[in-house]
């Protein structure tokens, strides 16, 4: 029931409880500074449960990227709704070897596509830390830009991006 | 009471979504009670509950950010372990009552049954019906030989309650908690 969505290099496909040792050793690392990390093995785990959680409660969660032709595991996106997000976010995480290949990029390309299509969505947005500079130059890839009036999750300050309509997208 | 926008149920195709992936989880029902998958309009009872002194004995109380965080990831069991939180409600007129668990988090040696009910739902024995219920999916369903409660030894009366639903207390605590456990119980002849 959950989609799996398949691209040229990436089979985006529902978080299995295997996927968590990769997941966890990113947000336990210093390397998820720009994403309220790091944080404790139980907090990885709730990052990491409740989003996957998101597809029973609201239609919409995460899923797990990999390798379409090793499987292996290469990070996460999904649309995220936290207790404080105003809007539906979608977000990325790539693990180390991952990185500077355009995982993300084709990953978040491809579930937005999704929502869109199978919600009737006309916009996402993503909340990036003002000092992620990464992630930033990837949203404005994606074709979204940043959107200062959009409400900000709550207490938890930080740059929206909006993602652009279906028809408008690069 | 103003809803806030993340705690509004899901509408139109991400509802209909969301009921797809919500039948994984098992209906129960006892005499008087339905355990039934968790949804999001939930969420204000389980915060009602665990934002409080309430909340103490399930690591306790929490801010609301923090209680969906908890909320989400039982649900989730059910996605990743098989496993999980329902919502447990009245067969007779649907009311909400509380919550039960099969849990398990890293650093569980095995899965715990937790349970949390409602002020009002309290003191009528449904915890202890609702337990019952839960144990019995574990045991027939999951085909697990033993679950465990993990239980403050302040809580004196989650300790009874877990007494009284057959559980033994296990000689060493792990980190702090009394540990009480239930057992399959053995097949009749």
């Amino acid at each position: 029931v959950i989609p799996r969505l398949e691209t040229e290099r990436l089979v985006l496909r529902a978080p299995a409880v295997g996927d968590f040792d990769a997941f966890g050793a990113h947000f336990m690392s210093p390397r998820s500074i720009h994403e309220d990390g790091p944080l404790d093995l139980a907090g990885a785990w709730k990052e990491f449960a409740a989003a996957a959680a998101g597809w029973l409660l609201r239609g919409y969660g995460s899923l797990s990227i990999a390798d379409r032709t090793t499987g292996g595991y290469l990070g996460e996106v999904g649309i995220y709704r936290l207790a404080t997000y105003p809007e539906p976010e979608i977000g990325w995480m790539v693990v180390p070897e991952a990185e500077g290949r355009g995982i993300a990029f084709e990953a978040a390309q491809a579930l937005r596509g999704w929502a869109y299509a199978a919600f009737g969505w006309t916009t996402l947005v993503s909340y990036i830390g003002p000092r992620n500079l990464r992630s930033i130059r990837l949203a404005e890839r994606l074709g979204a830009w940043l959107d200062p009036g959009a409400p900000q999750p709550v207490d938890d300050p930080c740059l929206v991006y909006r993602h652009p309509r279906p028809e408008a997208r690069p | 009471v103003t809803v806030p926008p993340w705690e509004t149920p899901p509408a139109g195709p991400a509802a209909a979504l969301a009921g797809r992936v919500a039948a994984v989880v098992p209906a129960l029902e006892t005499p008087r009670l339905r355990l039934r998958a968790p949804r999001v309009e939930d969420f204000g009872a389980w915060a009602a509950i665990t934002t409080t002194e309430r909340g103490a004995h399930m690591g306790g109380p929490v801010d609301r950010e923090e209680a969906w965080l908890d909320f989400a990831q039982y649900v989730a069991g059910w996605l990743l372990h098989g496993h999980g939180l329902w919502s447990v409600e009245a067969r007779d007129g649907g009311a909400l009552l509380g919550f039960v668990l099969v849990g398990l988090e890293p650093g569980d040696r095995e899965p715990e049954l937790g349970f949390l009910l409602l002020p009002a739902a309290e003191g009528r024995g449904y915890a202890a019906e609702a337990a019952q219920a839960a144990q019995g999916f574990a045991f027939e369903t999951l085909g697990r030989e033993t679950l465990v409660s993990y239980v403050d030894p302040a809580n004196r009366r989650s300790a009874r309650l877990a007494e009284r639903l057959g559980a033994r207390l296990d000689p060493e605590p792990v980190d702090g908690a009394q540990v009480w456990r239930y057992a399959r119980p053995e097949p009749r002849p």
